[in-house]
């Protein structure tokens, strides 16, 4: 039984394998039968194997070194004469995956907390360690090997099973009836390792190749190594051990790159800002939801359902503004551009439960809620906006507004609830003291305006988005929740190395950032600077790689900004660049350390 | 300073511990093995030293600095914090 001491999700550290390989070595295979290996936590099977590790790794041989625990226990799991089973209940995340893929077997519950999800490369910039570049093509081919470590799919239980990374789906409610005939069922068949067959290896390399090409230039090697050996891997190239040691080298190299301990750092900006949202242990008991006005946020519930989490009632009212917010073409862009910042659309929400509040809201939000939540036995009303922003794929951002010191009759914060709530269901969610406008709708503003001057000067959008790829800005779908910016930065996906990289373009929009996040922080609007970052790296696509916009601010990169950039004033309006020169003649960074 | 910030880093770690903290808290504790914090207490520490010294702090780089996780160590985590508060206490730039 996997059960982290004092911790709501499983961390597979050191300890843990020493652990695990004392109980494989104790094991008396004349009366056992099988080994199964479940979590005691409800919604986390294994989240990690703990940063720590990652974070003292300074040269190659310190990913050997330190990673050897927990690469003995997976190999002694793999070598265990007598069939393992991994039951997967709730996150499953980088080497949670890669435990899992040690044991002959996999199941996985079918409940809405069920996700695989590898962050290695896409949250953190190095190689897996444990072989899953190794596992994964063999057992899902390369295609979804791809998918999953390169580009960040998630899979639900189901979509797991499909895809041949688990063996069965099963019903939470029947699940120890179902596990006990699964394991019945593998003691009685003799193991056979199976190999993924896929035909066209010489188109998904191309394919990915070219994806590859598009990433910012400091993410590429990373990328190009890892695919190597994910490719070598579904061809058949190296032994177990060759494989092994490939791997090895390869996070050890990646692993100590500048960009990768920036992108470890942004996992604990992360852990802060949820700290900073939660704000102390939220229940979230068997709750009823009612939603009023929000097809998003009601599609956002269903989709991942959860058995505690029920909907009571929603009254559905779409206030979508969609007036030349879908412009495919750049001209349509443009003009959406301009006209949003000349006149920022703005509705009114009458608060049908309070209403002598009256809110501005930014017209192409795409949901607004309120909400109210309770037990089977009341429902209360929380005096809550949110906003969810949907995007083309399955993932959402939120922006829970609610008023500092907001109590229910029952004396729970409800925008805490609401934020673990959405949380619960899988949505990328920060919470704000809002008021007149979501701040996620301001944050896309300062985005933008620099962008706006630029084009609207006679650049083309093509090299402004050059140059943020360059700076590291990653395509995000969350960003193109507003039409203003999606085909901007739709861009961003197809920018390639022929264009030039627009001239000071990147510094304006830093600098706009900078004035934004300032704002932000000192209205109180944004608790933490830790919300700052996350907003800006889950909206904007701002890059991991730099530790997050707040890490990146520094007295000197500002001052450098404002000494290099003479055209900087073009760009942004006085009031932003006024700003930035008080942040640098303050003299202080916005994080201490 | 020294046992200033020591108060204030014994105080921080009691407040955001997941596990028993022993009535003593010495300098030359592990933070790991002894007093039971993973990736995301020690997270959550930062948050806990925010609320003591009263300015962001991140703990990443320290972390970063050590040779591994058994030199996350009390004695270790009040260095980089006295660090931290000189930077903190210097006057602004002219």
């Amino acid at each position: 039984m996997l059960d982290t001491p004092g911790s709501r999700v499983n961390v597979f550290s050191v300890p843990a394998a020493e652990e695990l390989l004392a109980i494989l070595r104790s094991i008396d295979f004349d009366v056992t039968r099988a080994l199964v290996i479940r979590s005691g936590k409800p919604r986390s099977f294994v989240n990690g194997v703990g940063l720590m590790l990652a974070n003292a790794v300074k040269t190659e041989e310190d990913a050997s070194r330190l990673t050897e625990p927990v690469r003995a226990a997976y190999t002694a799991l793999r070598e265990l004469p007598i069939p393992t089973i991994a039951v997967i209940e709730g996150s499953c995340f980088g080497c949670g995956v890669e435990l899992a893929m040690h044991c002959r077997h996999r199941v996985a519950v079918d409940v809405g907390d069920t996700q695989f999800y590898m962050t290695e490369i896409v949250d953190y910039l190095f190689v897996p360690v444990f072989g899953a570049t190794r596992d994964l093509p063999r057992l899902v081919g390369l295609r979804n090997a791809t998918e999953l470590l390169l580009w960040g799919m998630k899979w639900n239980a189901f979509e797991a099973t499909a895809g041949g990374l688990v063996d069965a789906c099963i019903d939470k409610h029947s699940r120890d009836v179902e596990i006990a005939e699964f394991v019945e069922r593998v003691t009685l068949t003799p193991f056979r390792p199976t190999w993924f067959l896929e035909r066209s290896l010489d188109a998904i390399a191309l394919e990915n190749k070219a994806r590859i090409a598009l990433l910012p230039l400091d993410q590429r090697e990373v990328h190009t190594s890892c695919f190597e050996l994910l490719e070598r891997s579904a061809r058949g190239l190296d032994d177990d051990d060759s494989a092994r040691e490939r791997e090895r080298d390869a996070c050890g190299r990646s692993a100590m790159s500048t960009q990768s301990k920036a992108a470890q750092g942004f996992f604990f900006v992360r852990q802060v800002a949820d700290g900073r949202c939660r704000v102390g242990p939220v229940e979230t008991p068997r709750t009823t939801v009612e939603l009023h006005r929000v097809p998003v946020l009601e599609e956002v519930f269903r989709a991942r359902f959860d058995p505690d989490i029920r909907i009571r009632s929603v009254v559905a009212r779409s206030r979508r503004d969609s007036d030349a917010c879908r412009a495919e073409d750049e001209g349509g862009f443009l003009d959406a551009l301009r006209v949003s910042l000349a006149a920022p659309p703005t509705m009114v929400v009458e608060d049908s439960l309070a209403s002598s509040q009256v809110r501005e809201l930014p017209a192409m939000v795409d949901a607004l809620a309120h909400v109210s939540v309770g037990t089977d036995e009341t429902i209360w009303t929380a005096p809550v906006l949110v906003s969810v922003f949907a995007t083309d794929g399955p993932e959402r951002f939120a922006e829970v507004a609610s008023r500092e010191g907001e109590r229910n009759i029952d004396g729970r914060d409800p925008g805490a609830l609401i934020y673990s709530l959405l949380e619960r269901v899988g949505v990328r969610v920060v919470r704000s003291r809002a008021e007149t406008r979501f701040v996620a709708s301001t944050l896309l503003d300062a985005f933008a305006a620099p962008l706006v001057r630029y084009v609207a000067r006679g650049g083309r959008s093509h090299d402004a988005a050059r140059a943020l790829r360059d700076f590291g800005f990653v395509h995000t779908p969350r960003a193109e929740l507003f039409g203003r910016l999606g085909p901007a930065h739709r861009v961003l996906s197809r920018v390639d190395d022929t264009f030039s990289p627009a001239p000071f373009i990147t510094s304006a929009v830093v600098v706009s950032l900078l004035a934004w996040a300032r704002d932000a922080l000192e209205r109180g609007l944004l608790a933490h600077p830790s919300i700052v970052d996350v907003m800006a790296t889950d909206l904007l696509g701002f890059p991991v790689a730099r530790g997050g916009l707040c890490r990146s601010l520094t007295t000197e990169s500002v001052r450098a900004i404002l000494t290099k950039s003479a055209s900087l004033a073009a760009l942004v309006d006085p009031s932003t660049l006024a700003s930035a020169e008080e942040f640098v003649a303050r003299g202080k960074p916005i994080y201490r350390s | 300073m020294r046992e200033y910030v020591f108060d204030c880093v014994v105080k921080a770690i009691r407040n955001t511990a997941q596990h028993a903290v022993p009535d003593s808290v010495q300098r030359h504790h592990s933070l790991v093995s002894d007093l039971g914090f993973d990736s995301i207490g020690v997270a959550m520490l930062s948050i806990g030293l925010e609320d003591q010294f009263m300015f962001p702090v991140l703990l990443d780089t320290w972390i970063g600095a050590q040779d591994g996780p058994s030199d996350l160590t009390v004695g270790s985590l009040c260095s980089f914090m006295e660090s931290v508060v000189v930077q903190e206490s210097a006057p602004l730039s002219p």
